[in-house]
């Protein structure tokens, strides 16, 4: 009987353990580009359209503010289009990439998907293929400058990807607040000693109103600097990254820092901002208790639709610290949709792609306010949206596709991430110079092993 | 030599063995039927990822596509890496600080609660009650109740006069105390139950003869409640311990291990390796190889922690 217990028991154990020696991701290698053949690409089904069966794509995405929109136009295109390609949608929007990844792993992959991350990951990582056996010079014509951009939508010389929106940084402040505190609502700060001025102003005159200045989402050190510090330091001209030398330099990044800092000493930040959250930010600014924060063109919709407001807000350039030097970027721009390597059709899917990137579908999106076209050409044909602060987006000389830094495209740090290093500096708890000496060192150094190793190419802006 | 050690001796013994091996299969067969089941999902849960733990702690992994062999290097950079001790330290003050404060108030409240009083069922259920509540549910309820801003204790802390302005919770100097508020509220009924369950089992016949002999209140407790409870109690910190060096999902919700890795303890750090929260790109990339190791490690740590406090509780049974 104890016998019979233990042979079972074993046999379940060993089982147990040669499934985890099976599901190893072992059996990934070697899917690239050309490795289609060998995916079972779930999904796809069919066999190419002919004999009348159809011709199944899965699509997903990690954005839900536009589901409706998308939804109806990938309903026109399934009846419409003369390939019998029918496509489903599906929107995923937690652990977005994580379970991207796990569908590849077992071979579950969706056949086209939204690049949420940079495509520089997933191109490394033989998720994707190139497009450029498709791409007409028509096509490159209509794209112009926005097609082409290394890391952005090519990867070691291979298009992998079509630009189509992006959302531009403004600081986003309450027109009402600044009445209130005696600020001209039409004169917005324009450097970070005015943003400086006019939180304390605001805090000290309306504190006891429960108003404060200036509120940052320091909850996520990455998230809350990326629409804020990133991009004051880009428009300043002091990013952390040196495009022309191709190393990281923290040092004109940290006076961006030390401005931060110096509002949170002053205590002109939302009480709790250590542990705010991007939503319940909003929630506040739409109740009317902050002043000032910072942020992209998305927030035109949650203020239309996920927290409806009565204030009277606006969005103005960001500031900088001496004067507009250098550009912002603009978020998610440049890139859009990507065909999986595991994809069994994958003419069928960029027939699909080209749908999504036409200029009657990038049109009505802009129009509705959904995000804001990067292609010029189609650009110029597109209305303004109608959403209420919308045009205090609209691009500018300054809104621009910037290169990634190394981080951005795959490069791995050991250790604390300077986001998470600088959001405690901004806090106070850290020492600016101390923090910028160590992320100096830790970024470089892993930049260079990680060049020398061969798993990334010098980035160096021409 | 001995029939017994004899080559036919052994060889009927066998049979003897096969024959009742085959007997059993065939008397108890539903029995292992039955079994099968739990084995398998015992295998597929508990076993499986363990084993996957086990191999891929040896591999650089960090998603689809990237794999490769590197020995101990996760191991090399684990020990190198400050987040990884800061978690270390972390979770310990966080255990030590939700065992001193958790064990002796759900002693407490079980032995009241034990007492004859009126509506001490409707006391139990209360006390119980946030063990059965969500711990994400629960910890956002406590996010606004300690928000900073307009939270509900800074506000009755002022209308009492306590404070002149309003406590930021979620500071560098508080945040740790704050989750440990949390996590003791939610645990507190929990172990009130095992302890007063432990209580029950006690026979009043020992109190009453102890009463006879002129035992106090506080004697009785001393020298009865408290030894008779020893083998309950040593059980009950050591769920307790090993919980503790567990939790993850309150401070997730309350201050994503923040500010500045203040409250970061080990598992959500392993939480973060495995599934990075925020965007991609943004704080931490993931890392399976890496995140298996900070695993083992973690659960080596509880290990170690968990024998040293059974063998230092022995104590406690051969003094009671």
């Amino acid at each position: 009987m104890k016998k019979l217990l233990t042979v079972t028991t074993a046999a379940m154990m060993a089982a147990a353990l040669a499934m985890a020696g099976c599901g190893s991701p072992e059996a990934d290698q070697g899917q690239g580009a050309g490795g289609s053949q060998n995916a079972q690409g779930t999904q796809a089904q069919g066999a190419g359209g002919s004999g009348g069966d159809k011709i199944k794509l899965v699509y997903w995405s990690n954005q839900r503010h536009d589901m409706e929109y998308v939804q109806k136009k990938i309903d026109e295109f399934n009846s419409t289009n003369d390939k019998n390609i029918e496509v489903s949608y599906e929107v995923m929007t937690e652990n977005y990439d994580n379970n991207l990844e796990l569908s590849f792993q077992s071979n579950q992959a969706p056949d086209i998907f939204r690049a949420k991350s940079e495509i520089a990951p997933y191109a490394s990582k033989d998720m994707i293929i190139p497009i450029d056996d498709f791409l007409t010079d028509q096509d490159r014509e209509r794209f112009g400058d926005t097609l082409g951009i290394e890391n952005i939508n090519v990867y070691k010389g291979k298009t992998y990807s079509l630009p189509q929106f992006g959302n531009t940084y403004r600081l986003i402040y309450n027109k009402d607040i600044f009445e209130k505190a005696g600020l001209d609502p039409e004169a917005p700060p324009k450097t970070m000693a005015e943003v400086r001025e006019y939180a304390k102003i605001i805090t000290e005159k309306l504190s006891g109103e429960g108003i404060y200045g200036f509120a940052m989402n320091l909850k996520n050190g990455y998230s809350s600097m990326y629409r804020s510090v990133d991009e004051v330091a880009r428009l300043s001209d002091m990013f952390y990254y040196d495009f022309k030398e191709g190393k990281y330099n923290f040092d004109q990044y940290a006076k961006v820092v030390q401005a931060f800092a110096d509002m949170y000493q002053d205590g002109s930040f939302f009480p709790g901002t250590e542990s705010l959250d991007i939503d319940p930010l909003r929630a506040q600014f739409a109740l009317g208790n902050i002043g000032m924060y910072m942020s992209g063109y998305w927030e035109v919709s949650v203020y239309d639709s996920q927290f409806p407001t009565e204030q009277n807000w606006y969005a103005c350039q960001l500031p900088t610290i001496d004067g507009v030097k250098g550009v912002n970027t603009m978020n998610a721009a440049g890139r859009s949709f990507v065909i999986s390597s595991q994809c069994k059709h994958p003419e069928a899917a960029w027939e699909f792609m080209q749908f999504m990137c036409s200029e009657d579908y990038m049109i009505g999106y802009h129009e509705q306010g959904y995000g804001i076209i990067v292609v010029p050409s189609v650009a110029q044909k597109a209305q303004p949206s109608k959403q209420y602060a919308s045009e205090c987006f609209t691009l500018t000389e300054t809104d621009t596709i910037a290169p990634l830094a190394p981080e951005m495209a795959g490069l791995v740090i050991e250790g604390k991430t300077f986001y998470d290093a600088y959001a405690a500096v901004i806090l106070g708890q850290d020492d600016l110079g101390a923090v910028t000496a160590q992320m100096n060192q830790v970024y470089n150094q892993a930049l260079e092993s990680a060049i020398e190793a061969g798993t990334l190419d010098p980035i160096i802006a021409k | 030599m001995s029939p017994f050690f004899s080559k036919k001796g052994e060889r009927h013994k066998l049979m003897k063995q096969t024959k009742t091996l085959t007997a059993q299969i065939k008397e108890n067969g539903v029995v292992y039927l039955m079994l099968l089941p739990g084995l398998f999902f015992l295998a597929v849960f508990a076993i499986y990822p363990i084993g996957w733990i086990i191999k891929n702690m040896f591999y650089h992994y960090t998603s689809f596509g990237e794999y490769s062999f590197t020995g101990l290097a996760n191991f090399g950079k684990l020990m190198r890496d400050d987040m990884f001790w800061n978690a270390v330290k972390n979770t310990l003050v966080y255990a030590a600080g939700k065992m001193v404060l958790t064990i002796p108030v759900a002693f407490l409240f079980a032995v009241v609660l034990n007492l004859k009083l009126k509506g001490r069922m409707f006391y139990r259920t209360v006390f119980f009650m946030p063990t059965i509540i969500s711990v994400s549910v629960m910890s956002m309820v406590f996010y606004l109740i300690f928000n900073p801003y307009n939270g509900t204790v800074n506000q009755m802390l002022m209308a009492l006069g306590l404070i002149q302005k309003p406590i930021n919770w979620f500071d560098s100097k508080s945040a740790m105390v704050t989750v440990l508020i949390v996590a003791v509220w939610g645990a507190i009924g929990n172990y009130m139950i095992y302890f007063l369950s432990g209580l029950q089992t006690i026979p009043s016949d020992i109190y009453e003869s102890a009463e006879l002999d002129g035992a106090t209140g506080w004697k009785k407790m001393r020298y009865i409640t408290i030894p008779m409870m020893a083998p309950i109690t040593q059980m009950v910190i050591m769920l307790a311990l090993t919980q503790a060096f567990k939790d993850y999902e309150n401070i997730m919700v309350l201050t994503s291990g923040g500010p500045n890795n203040k409250t970061e303890v080990l598992y959500l750090y392993i939480y973060r390796l495995m599934f990075p929260m925020g965007d991609a790109g943004g704080n931490i990339a993931l890392q399976y190889g890496y995140g298996s190791a900070v695993a083992f490690a973690t659960a080596v740590l509880v290990g170690i922690v968990t024998i040293i406090y059974l063998k230092w509780s022995r104590r406690m049974n051969e003094t009671f």
